[in-house]
């Protein structure tokens, strides 16, 4: 009996032995076949090349080299053969891309997300045949992209925002444009860029190459209005605030008469997690406090380069304190939001009539109808106020774009990137009459604008309206201009003397961007003819190196005592104590580092 | 039922119901705004004007969401999911708890194979790895590919493993001695006993596969082969204007749609709805004992 | 004897093939993926791959604990996630056993249906519903200004913060999570149940001598496999309900990442972040399950 146990037994442990070792093959398969799969799918995105182990530098002597192949061979030419911005090639080339696409627009009849206008105009003009890897709805399409960009998954021409790209030129993901630029760019896309003042070239270069196309955005997106309830005014019998003196008047004069109801705000904050005050990374928050800061002249969240060179950090002067004290003032006294930081939706709070003053971009007339739904004596005007002490006015000014359009490593055909955009840029206008499909169906499509294109509008505008004549303007430069001029009559009555509410048809598809302009656009253009417009950049508007690892923890701790402060939770020497921890904890070593960028200007 | 109704008992009764009446309420009421929300003008929701009876009553979001064909492409995909995930989760589970299940004399490996599910369970190589070896798989469009990428529902199983072990050894040891075989036990004896935590497990399965949205993103590359909750999301415009550029921001403000998203809630809440009541039906007392002493 | 081993050996054979497909697919999806892992020793890039980034060792893991507030991250981690832990096994237990002692079937299928629908809301939408609830001029603000209290902004109180969070977690969540306690009651035979009242026992006994006993395995196993996620205390919730000014008490690993995120792109600090919760989860995991082998002889699976 003892025997067969034991028999039995060993046998046991054999097999179990044996069971062991087979799970531990298994395993071992496992985990070589991950290993096999990943390296596999990092050549995946260099097809055209074979499928390669390794990717990095053997791609990239491969890809410079079949570009230049490939480019000879087959560019795009011009009757003469020559190549050129718009020419076309001998042989069809194909252009993978990802779309980002807004699902609510229902495209227009027979066009497919791969067979559409754009498509069959490209093809027609380009002889470039347009694939779609993948598309999405653009409120998903930044994660997907972030997973292409580290699966190294990409298409051959893509376009990716500041931080995207930032990534892709570190890991020398990009085709180099440098060489395609000066020969395939057209003249009016140069001419915009130019127009920055070689900013938007030098955003769009790392280490020295350009690795993609820049968009240009128009200049006055940056701007943050003051916008107020002129209805409220008027019944009141008060004027529109020009300083923070009067602001705090008529903030108060809202308030104490309830004009918004039991829970009148006087001045808006922003949405919950939104940025109270713009900074040199993000810089296009709404409902926003800029307005007040800039009054005193105090630029939190900008590098601020001083008349003397010196580089300082926005949110550590003397002026930010003050303006965080006046905050505070305007908090305790109850008419600045007292939901500030906690807010759920800053905009369900204006749109529901309760707000008497918000400070927004020019087209923050886009959404005035949704207020007006509900509420149809609403009517909002803008002003470039609160001024400082001295009567300027100081508005914080973003950066020249934010989007690129560039081509992954290993393509054989970078300057398509580039034609793409000039036959667009050239063709808005003519686009815009003969298809409804929405421009964000252009590949590569990178929006470039003059930089000026709102205020050369406004003062088109008022000339038509006043019966003048219209300066001469160039009607491709200047796409929308054409269209504007036509739409003003479509949605304000005539005479335009009276630009009240009550005249304008709130319905109608155009009346946002009329509105926005001859309201929002208009104030920018007062205020610069009376020669009050100081613009405020900041030295950089991307991060160092020591940002890299340390900013998220500087900002952490600046945006919560800042709000606390306004709040009152802290008091105002908590900024003292703040500025010297921020000095400590590494803001003087990266305030060194803009102060390098500055002077290497 | 032999037991003494006294007034206390009935007191505590009353209090008992009074409590989960109140949850049940504190539970339905968002839901009822948000319903209220759905059928309301989409100004008069971007304006927190809505309590719970609709504002400008309108059945607009509906129809934006169910009107194109699409919503009904996507919603199949949602269910061809749900049921091929079912008909490989199911057996798979049921067949690899049984063994699982027994001790380590019976079966040699169940330790070690259940600390390695464990292991699974926590560590993961994260998104990228795991989306690039999906892609190497040809699981990329595929139905069976959002069935299974969720890896093995290891929580599941260890549910099962656990219900399976509550099991009374005289049942199976009976059939043994009877000359059953493994799967005879399995599939005979076992599985009809294991009803409520067959019906949970396909509850959780339901569930996790018809809300996912993220998994359905990124195993896609267009709108034709979404899932139903990834192809609602897009519909409705979060804004986080931290990573978006000028251009976005002013696209995203003019599209946000308050109503849109409630209704979306509502639509795809409605399958989870309907199924929990159907399986609570086998939520009922499944071990008997008859015949068996303990 | 030969019969009996050969039949054990068929059986033994039969639970391999029982067994198989689960593995087949573990390996497949969970396991193959894992070579990821190594991210969180490289400086990753993208173009380079996994096979080629540089291996800088522990210094992601470096990066993050030189932070100048790390504590506070981690003790915020730990605390909600705790909390939630807890709170978690113990309200669905409570309701599980309230809903016990309820005889009308419809009713009881009625709120349990009802109580768990808040699992299927989100909390970007929940998140928007719990500030307009508790927002200024919310109902909840509106009782207390009705009793003469002075309003208050919630959500904009760090002390509040984490019982908030802790708090509407476990609201929202309650009805689902005692979907396996109430499938577990059912497996307690109603013989017992007669039993006891014969001999005169009133309902708490039952509950504590019968229910709660039967329930006990599966509560011991919810809270030991709950202990994985115990740096895991919510993302998708924290980041919809907290403010800049209750960084102190709300921040969490996941939240303090996703900023990180936002600035620049990074992935191997995502993946050293998701390894040290894994590592924590599962040494959690192993010693409890020890201790409760140990201590009581209970072997959870």
């Amino acid at each position: 009996m003892q025997n067969i146990r034991t028999v039995k037994n060993r046998k046991g442990d054999k097999g179990s032995m044996k069971k062991k070792r087979i799970l531990s093959l298994f395993l071992a398969c496992g985990l070589t076949i991950g290993m096999l799969a990943g390296c596999g799918n990092s050549g995946d995105g260099a097809k055209e090349d074979g499928a390669g182990v390794s990717e990095g530098t053997g791609n990239a002597e491969n890809g410079s080299t079949d570009a230049g192949q490939a480019g000879g061979d087959n560019l795009p030419v011009d009757e003469n053969g020559n190549p050129s911005p718009f020419g076309k090639y001998a042989e069809p080339v194909t252009v993978e891309i990802v779309q980002s696409i807004n699902p609510t627009i229902t495209m227009p009849e027979g066009d497919t997300a791969t067979d559409n206008y754009y498509t069959r105009f490209i093809k027609e003009n380009l002889n470039v045949d347009i694939s779609v890897k993948w598309s999405s709805a653009s409120s998903d399409f930044n994660e997907k992209m972030n997973l292409a960009i580290a699966s190294n998954d990409l298409p051959d021409i893509l376009v990716v925002n500041e931080q995207q790209f930032r990534k892709l030129a570190q890991s020398d993901m990009l085709e180099d444009l440098t060489p395609y630029y000066d020969t395939y760019a057209c003249d009016i896309i140069k001419q915009n860029v130019d127009s920055t003042g070689g900013k938007a070239i030098e955003n769009a270069s790392y280490d020295g190459k350009l690795l993609g196309l820049p968009n240009v955005q128009v200049e006055a997106d940056g701007y943050a209005l003051m916008w107020i309830r002129q209805d409220w005014l008027d019944a009141l019998n008060l004027e529109a605030p020009t300083t923070i003196e009067e602001l705090e008047t008529v903030a108060k004069a809202f308030v104490d008469n309830k004009m918004g109801g039991e829970n009148t705000i006087g001045i808006v904050g922003p949405t919950v997690n939104g940025k109270v005050y713009n900074t040199f990374l993000s810089i296009n928050n709404l409902n926003n406090l800029d307005g007040i800061f800039q009054a005193f002249q105090s630029y939190p969240g900008f590098w601020i380069q001083g008349e003397d060179g010196k580089v300082e950090y926005g949110s550590t002067t003397a002026q930010t304190k003050e303006a965080l004290a006046e905050l505070n003032k305007m908090y305790q006294e109850g008419y600045l939001d007292q939901e500030l930081g906690v807010r759920k939706d800053a905009d369900e709070a204006w749109k529901s009539g309760k707000v008497g003053i918000l400070f927004s971009p020019w087209w923050h007339g886009y959404n005035v109808k949704d207020g007006i739904a509900n509420d149809p004596a609403m009517e909002w005007k803008a002003y470039a106020a609160p001024l400082a002490a001295d009567g300027q006015w100081y508005p914080k000014l973003g950066g020249v774009g934010g989007s690129y359009c560039a081509v992954r490593k290993g393509y054989e055909h970078p300057e398509v990137a580039i034609l793409l955009n000039n036959y667009l840029r050239v063709n808005e206008g003519k686009f815009q009459e003969e298809t409804t499909l929405d421009a964000g169906y252009y590949p590569g499509r990178v929006v470039i604008t003059p930089l000026d294109e709102n205020s050369v509008s406004v003062r088109a505008l008022r000339a038509e309206m006043n019966g003048e004549e219209v300066e001469a303007f160039d009607p491709v430069n200047y796409k929308l201009l054409e269209s504007d001029l036509s739409s003003v009559s479509q949605c304000l009555e005539a005479p335009y003397d009276d630009m009240g509410i009550e005249k304008w048809d709130v319905e109608h598809t155009v009346f946002g961007r009329v509105y926005s302009l001859l309201m929002g656009s208009a104030a920018v253009e007062d205020a610069a003819d009376a020669g009050i417009v100081n613009k405020i950049y900041s030295v950089t508007y991307t991060q160092t190196e020591t940002m890299e690892k340390k900013w998220t923890n500087l900002e952490k701790k600046e945006n919560e005592t800042f709000l606390k402060i306004i709040i009152g939770e802290e008091p105002i020497d908590a900024f003292d104590t703040f500025v010297e921890e921020w000095k400590a904890e590494g803001g003087d070593e990266i305030t060194a580092e803009v102060q390098a960028i500055a002077d290497g200007k | 039922m032999v037991e003494k109704k006294t007034a206390g008992h009935y007191a505590v009764q009353a209090v008992f119901v009074i409590i989960l009446v109140i949850l049940a309420l504190s539970c339905l009421l968002p839901l009822l705004y948000n319903l209220a929300v759905s059928f309301s003008s989409k100004e008069a929701a971007e304006a927190g004007l809505v309590s719970f009876w609709p504002v400008g009553f309108t059945v607009k979001a509906y129809q934006e969401i169910m009107g194109e064909s699409a919503f009904f492409v996507s919603f199949f995909v949602s269910v061809k999911r749900v049921v091929v995930a079912l008909l490989i989760t199911i057996p798979t589970l049921t067949m690899a708890a049984y063994p699982l299940a027994k001790s380590k004399q019976e079966f040699a490996p169940r330790n070690i194979i259940l600390w390695i599910f464990v292991f699974c369970m926590l560590f993961s190589g994260g998104t990228i790895p795991w989306y690039m070896v999906m892609k190497n798989y040809g699981l990329i469009n595929n139905i069976l590919g959002l069935a299974v990428c969720g890896g093995i529902p290891v929580f599941n199983l260890i549910l099962m493993v656990n219900f399976f072990q509550d099991i009374p050894k005289e049942l199976e040891e009976a059939a043994m001695v009877d000359g059953a075989g493994a799967w005879y036990i399995l599939t005979h004896i076992i599985v009809p006993l294991s009803k409520p935590v067959i019906a949970t497990i396909a509850l959780f399965t339901i569930v996790t596969h018809w809300n996912d949205f993220f998994q359905g993103l990124v195993l896609s590359t267009g709108e034709k082969y979404y899932p139903l909750q990834t192809y609602i999301k897009q519909l409705i415009f979060q804004v986080d204007t931290s990573t978006m550029t000028a251009e976005q921001i002013k696209q995203a403000s003019m599209m946000s749609n308050t109503t849109m998203n409630a209704a979306k809630i509502f639509i795809s809440m409605i399958p989870v709805l309907c199924i929990y009541p159907f399986l609570q039906k086998y939520f009922v007392t499944g071990i008997t004992l008859g015949g068996v002493k303990e | 004897m030969g019969k009996k081993a050969s039949v054990l050996r068929s059986r033994a054979g039969a639970y391999w093939i029982m067994v198989l497909p689960a593995l087949l697919w573990m390996v497949l999806i969970n396991i193959v993926p894992m070579f990821g892992i190594v991210m969180a020793f490289q400086d990753f890039n993208p173009g380079k791959g996994m096979l080629h980034s540089k291996f800088v060792g522990l210094e992601n893991f470096e990066y993050m604990f030189q932070m100048k507030d790390v504590s506070q991250i981690f003790i915020n981690t730990i605390v909600i996630a705790v909390g939630k832990l807890l709170l978690n096994v113990l309200v669905p237990v409570i309701f599980a056993l309230l809903l016990n002692e309820i005889k009308n079937v419809f009713f009881k299928r009625c709120v349990q249906t009802i109580v768990y629908l808040p699992h299927f809301i989100s909390w970007v939408i929940m998140g928007g519903i719990l500030l307009d609830v508790f927002g200024l001029y919310g109902p909840v603000n509106m009782v207390l200004s009705a009793f003469g209290a002075e309003r208050i902004a919630f959500f904009r109180i760090s002390s509040l913060f984490r019982t908030l969070a802790i708090g509407t977690d476990v609201w929202k969540e309650f009805g689902f999570n005692a979907v396996v306690y109430l499938a577990a009651l059912t497996g307690i035979s109603p013989s017992l149940y007669e039993a006891a009242a014969i001999d005169g026992a009133s309902r708490w006994q039952r509950m504590w001598h019968i229910t709660l006993p039967g329930l006990k395995p599966i509560i011991v196993l919810m809270t030991i496999l709950a202990l994985g996620n115990i740096l895991n205390a919510g993302f998708d919730q924290i980041y919809n309900i907290y403010n800049q000014a209750v960084y102190s008490t709300g921040d969490i690993i996941d939240t303090w990442v996703y900023r990180v995120g936002l600035n620049d792109l990074q992935y191997s600090l995502a993946t050293a972040v998701g390894l040290l919760k894994s590592v924590v989860g599962f040494l959690l995991i192993s010693l409890s399950y020890a201790i409760a082998y140990k201590k009581a002889n209970y072997r959870i699976f």
